[in-house]
């Protein structure tokens, strides 16, 4: 942990309160659940053979189902030992206390939930797909991220799910199927290469390799001296967005996101790629605490629009560390 | 390289889930069918044809699995579609629901009434009303058909 914490100090500048941060990466991460919207149905027939405080359940579809659906996750879980918080920036999701295998319910194998590191639940909900749309998850395994994003679309439209390595795509492919994704079409390119003659997409997700500093609080450690550390991965991360960009649609929006703190593997990346038609857009998210990104960086000044890079140090929401932006390029969509 | 899944009229597919588990036609509504390998149909919503040049290793979900003899529905595909399936149903108790999900096979008193409604051969087993899975039923003992990989030991119900 010490020379984690050494290795941590780089961000010193960047940190508005160094001694939470330092004691929030010391602290291990809650569970986070999210009800699948696409199995509410189960959740809501469940709720109304179990306990009279969930019998709530109604037979007409509305926004408040899934609200009604998670209270019905809620007790379930809490009738197995597992008590939950609601998560306020994200109607669905639930911290699980003392839930050493959230992957053995009943109701984890039907899909009517999945787990998923809280603050990578963010890229989705700036991505906001809509139904009917085409949409690229250009480094989605193991599927988290594509399985909010084929939720948002509704089951509805087309939603690539690609990934390069085949025993994550295995996972990706499991996840899909469980959760009852139906407008996922899972495929195996090096997203450096991903065929252009696909043709464009109305959004894509980018959520690229890195050296997940931000999961210090998982493993207590920060991996990143195997992976060549916060410069070697910046190579990759660039030509994974160049070819993005060439795949969005004009008008279209591209999420970017690491879970490491690195300006290498974030604003550096975005500065070095982004050119006059891109365009990083203010981010806001009712509930949850982010920082500016950075504009300068051991003396380099970046474009300007990498302030809105969002920046999710762990001790502001109590979550993983994060980055992420929101790219609209500019034109008018097709 | 061309993808390969092959489109397929759907309406035997849809047929056939009717005819065996009293689903009706609309529950696939708006879904394309594939056929990839000899023996797999799928079931998704995304035309992969509006994808050319895609490597494609998935399109929504297994259906069914085509065999000389008999086609056998997948448990995701139970799980999916059938919870509103009203012929060859199989409400299952805690005690059943942890042996099918573990694999097992569980057996049927001969005054069972539920035995009453189960012709041989693939059934959708439920509890609580929400399908869990696929199962086969023989001679009064009810096999669970979940593969290897995706059995859960005694599961927390
Ligand atoms: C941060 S993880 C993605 C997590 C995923 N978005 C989710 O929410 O579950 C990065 C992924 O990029 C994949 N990857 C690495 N190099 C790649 C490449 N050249 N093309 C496509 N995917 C790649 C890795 O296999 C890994 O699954």
């Amino acid at each position: 942990m010490t020379n984690t914490l050494e290795r941590l100090n780089r961000y010193r500048e960047l940190v508005d309160d160094w001694p939470a941060f330092i004691e929030a990466c010391r602290m291990p991460l809650p569970t986070v659940v999210w009800v699948n919207p696409l199995r509410q149905a189960a959740l809501l027939k469940l709720g109304k053979q179990g306990a009279p405080a969930t019998s709530a359940g109604t037979d007409c579809a509305s926004d408040s189902d899934i609200l009604i659906a998670t209270s019905i996750l809620a007790t379930r879980l809490e009738a197995l030992g597992y008590p939950s918080q609601p998560v306020n920036w994200y109607p669905g999701a639930l911290r699980v206390d003392d839930i050493d295998k959230p992957g053995k319910t009943l109701d984890f194998y039907l899909g009517l939930y999945h787990v998923q590191e809280e603050i990578s639940l963010l890229p989705a909900v700036l991505l906001a797909a809509e139904p009917g749309e085409r949409v690229l998850d250009l480094c989605a395994a193991p599927g988290g991220k594509t399985a909010q994003i084929a939720c948002q679309m509704e089951n509805t439209g087309t939603l690539v799910a690609n990934d390069i390595r085949p025993n994550r795509l295995r996972a990706l492919r499991s996840n899909c199927e469980r959760l009852g994704l139906l407008n996922v079409v899972v495929s195996s390119h090096d997203g450096t290469r991903f065929p252009l003659e696909v043709g464009q997409f109305d959004r894509v997700l980018l959520d690229v390799p890195c050296s997940c500093e931000g999961n210090v609080r998982q493993s207590g450690k920060i991996p990143f001296e195997q992976a060549g550390g916060v410069r070697g991965r910046a190579g990759l991360q660039a030509t994974l967005l160049g070819r993005a960009w060439k795949l969005l649609a004009p008008g279209g929006v591209l999420v970017y996101s690491t879970c490491t703190f690195a300006p290498e593997e974030n604003e550096l990346v975005l500065d070095y790629v982004l050119g006059e038609d891109a365009k990083i857009e203010p981010l806001e998210i009712e509930g949850l605490s982010s920082s500016a990104g950075v504009t300068e960086w051991n003396g380099r000044g970046l474009r300007p629009d990498c302030h809105n890079v969002a920046r999710i140090w762990p001790h502001l929401n109590d979550t993983g560390g994060f980055a992420a932006a929101r790219i609209r390029k500019r034109g008018e969509a097709p | 390289m061309s993808t390969s899944f092959i489109r397929l009229d759907g309406q035997p597919y849809v047929e056939w889930w009717e005819d065996r588990f009293g689903l009706s036609p609309a529950t696939f509504a708006g879904l394309c069918f594939y056929q990839r390998g000899r023996s797999t149909v799928w079931a998704g919503v995304p035309d992969v044809d509006d994808l050319t040049g895609a490597r494609v290793e998935a399109v929504g979900i297994p259906l069914l699995r085509l065999g000389a003899r008999f086609w056998k529905p997948t448990s995701i595909a139970i799980i999916t579609f059938a919870s509103m399936a009203s012929r060859n149903v199989l409400d299952l108790d805690d005690q059943e629901t942890r042996r099918f999900l573990a694999g097992s096979e569980s057996c049927l008193e001969a005054t069972d009434p539920r035995r009453e409604d189960l012709a041989s051969g693939f059934i959708v087993a439920r509890h609580d009303g929400v399908a869990i899975g696929c199962g086969e039923w023989h001679h009064g003992t009810l096999y669970s058909c979940i593969p290897k990989g995706k059995r859960v030991e005694s599961v927390d119900l």
